[in-house]
């Protein structure tokens, strides 16, 4: 059957497509699934908490038992997790956790090697270098020209909190471990603060008092022309289905009358239970297909003009580990490449550890013959440095491998 | 011709006073302005009462409201530690591991410390920022609280000992391998505020308060001994035995 004018069902598959098209994957929703809980949004590759659920170790407020349901998002993986109240209840509550996924993170917390913090390293006449700060991991050579290139590495980072402390003893008898005042660092502007007080804290929430969700066709089969079609647009949230296939406002839908949602449930379960040998066939004439537009141009233009015959050396670092503890033991390697078109002369990689990484004696692995040389630098550590005995011809690369303790 | 002359005098030091305080403030002195400025948390200070600095830090920026921070506590070779749980405390362990929320004050008990025997110490436990860890590695790296045997002897003789952990920044980290032994705290005077100190070297996270209060008599005191029992997490996995009840802490039903 073809139909000349637009169907009513037609009205409804059309809106179908603007709705999926419409909803992309960028604004998901995480909500409590009992009333009244607060709503999160999922924000990029990042996970934005709200302010009752952050990511990472986190339950329920308050030690309700509410356990959060996960709507449309694959990012996170949901576990569950138990607290404790130290009071009169004897059994522990259990409660949904969001594994970590945190988009922010501390510095401090990772222990970095690589790199050429400023001020950037300067090679010297007297082949000295200057600006080399602990962490900085560098390479320089010189090409067949004569010239001496500086290159520096990528940045390794480890996960490696470490905590101290400061104690402080004070009572009747901790006089004696003062020896004088030297300084009085008391405020004195400040005559009141006014501490906030727990429990005290009044938090305004956006709940929706009533939510009207009518179940919609969750499948249409689009067949256009006679000729069936394998996409199968699926509806990929249904709070919003009937308003969206309606084409109306959601303050519109709730004002329908009562024949019209009759209407539309008519409409709706009539696209359900179509089976495919009696597939509906529709005919578009005011609608353009939706189709996919690339908006992507040249912005620029950049010619890199290469001396003939000069070598270029690359320069990589990578950790066998993404996480360490005080004491436990990291392999390093630094692996240098000519990329250029002629061969280099007089290599010279530098590594300057940080101050919590300690050289292991005797764990160099180098697949050419060099020259290792370790110095003790500021930061309490050393410098290695490997100076490769061979020129590197275009195309070959060094690999030189060592441990590290961390400190 | 004198009162000209005069006139123009006046005019010039007009002109040249004007000259010269053109572009400055004058203003009084303030007595904060011969205070060294070194050293100065002007609000939030460790003597504080527990709790004030983490409430604070729940106001501040960052998703820290609702976050259990995994933290370990550990003392020298004996010495046992504990959490109230259902009414009693759970079974001592050697290495007290728990997710704490931040701004809450937690207080656990001490048993089994070297030198003193039957002596049971209740320090109280305050984090005051949490870590941010990649994924999965949260209880593997939580905030270790390492105390020694000087805390619990100092608390034993009466005093009191206030430990600001921080978390320390790599860059002025001390060199050399961090171990039990060699894990020593920087001790300051009782005129320095511990948590200026801990700022100075890093970003702190948590308070150890030690001293020798025991638990109330009178069961209807206990909630407010242990600041509210607020709810605490056990790390994945971990073998606890709950409702032990102990002789020096009355059960909160009797």
């Amino acid at each position: 059957m073809r139909t000349s004018s637009i169907h009513p069902v037609s009205f409804l598959l059309t809106g179908s497509i603007l709705f999926v098209l419409g909803c992309g994957p960028q604004q998901l929703w995480i909500r409590d699934s009992s009333e009244g809980g607060r709503i999160a949004s999922t924000e990029g590759r990042g996970f934005a908490p709200s302010p009752s659920q952050s990511a990472g170790f986190s339950v329920a407020p308050s030690g309700e038992n509410r356990p959060y349901a996960l709507v449309g998002h694959t990012g996170t993986s949901h576990d569950q997790h138990t607290v404790i109240s130290g009071g009169g209840s004897a059994s522990p509550q259990t409660h949904s956790m969001s594994s970590p996924n945190t988009a922010r993170y501390d510095s401090q917390e990772f222990l970095r090697d690589g790199g050429d913090a400023s001020p950037l390293v300067v090679h010297l006449n007297d082949q000295s270098l200057r600006g080399l700060q602990p962490e900085d991991t560098i390479v320089h050579y010189k090409t067949g020209s004569g010239e001496v290139e500086i290159q520096a590495s990528n940045q390794v980072a480890l996960y490696a909190p470490r905590f101290r402390s400061v104690r402080q003893i004070s009572g009747a008898l901790a006089g004696g471990r003062a020896v004088g005042t030297a300084q009085m660092d008391r405020p004195i502007a400040t005559v009141k603060v006014d501490q906030p007080l727990p429990g005290l804290v009044m938090r305004d929430s956006l709940e929706l008092g009533h939510a009207d969700v009518a179940r919609g066709p969750d499948a249409i089969r689009e067949r256009d022309r006679g000729v069936p079609l394998d996409s199968v647009q699926q509806v990929s949230l249904a709070a919003n289905v009937m308003a969206a296939l309606v084409n109306l406002t959601s303050d519109q839908a709730y004002s329908l009358q009562g024949e019209q949602k009759a209407l539309f449930d008519r409409y709706a379960n009539a696209a359900v239970t179509y089976q495919l040998d009696e597939c509906l066939e529709v005919a578009i004439q005011s609608f353009r297909t939706p189709s996919l537009v690339r908006d992507q141009r040249v912005d620029g233009f950049t010619i890199y003009d290469f001396e003939e015959g000069k070598g270029r050396v690359q320069i990589s670092k990578f950790a066998d580990r993404e996480d360490a503890k005080p004491g436990d033991v990291v392999t390093f390697g630094v692996r240098i490449e000519n990329v250029g078109d002629g061969p280099v002369n007089e290599i010279v990689v530098v590594d300057n550890l940080t101050t919590r990484l300690e050289y292991v004696p005797d764990s160099l692995d180098c697949d050419a013959e060099v020259d290792f040389q370790s110095i003790v630098n500021e930061a309490q550590s050393l410098r290695l440095q490997w100076t490769l005995r061979d020129s590197l011809g275009v195309g070959e690369s060094v690999t030189i491998q060592f441990k590290c303790r961390v400190r | 011709m004198s009162k000209v002359t005069t006139l123009n005098t006046l005019l010039v030091a007009g002109i040249l006073s004007l000259v010269f305080l053109n572009g400055r403030q004058i203003q009084a002195a303030e007595p904060a302005d011969y205070l060294s400025r070194v050293s100065i948390n002007p609000v939030l200070r460790a003597s504080d009462p527990p709790g004030s600095v983490g409430q604070a830090r729940l106001m501040g920026r960052g998703p820290v409201v609702g976050y259990y921070q995994p933290v370990a506590v550990t003392g020298p070779e004996g010495v046992h530690f504990s959490l109230p749980a259902g009414g009693g405390m759970t079974e001592s362990t050697p290495r007290l591991e728990a997710g704490f929320l931040i701004g809450s004050v937690y207080r656990f008990q001490v048993t089994r410390i070297p030198g003193a025997l039957g002596a049971e110490l209740f320090p109280t436990v305050e984090v005051i920022d949490r870590t941010y860890p990649p994924q999965h590695l949260a209880t593997r790296y939580p905030i270790e609280i390492q105390l020694d045997i000087e805390d619990f002897r100092t608390a034993i003789n009466g005093q009191m000992v206030t430990r600001v952990i921080y978390l320390e920044d790599p860059q002025t980290a001390v060199p050399e391998v961090q171990k039990a032994s060699t894990n020593v705290p920087l001790e300051i005077s009782e005129f320095q505020d511990p948590l200026a100190v801990a700022d100075e070297y890093g970003r702190p996270v948590a308070i150890v308060r030690i001293g020798s209060l025991t638990p109330p008599k009178q069961s209807a005191l206990l909630p407010e001994f242990f600041f509210g029992y607020p709810t605490w997490a056990p790390f994945p996995n971990a073998k606890m035995q709950l409702s032990k009840q102990t002789d020096n802490v009355p059960s909160e039903r009797e």
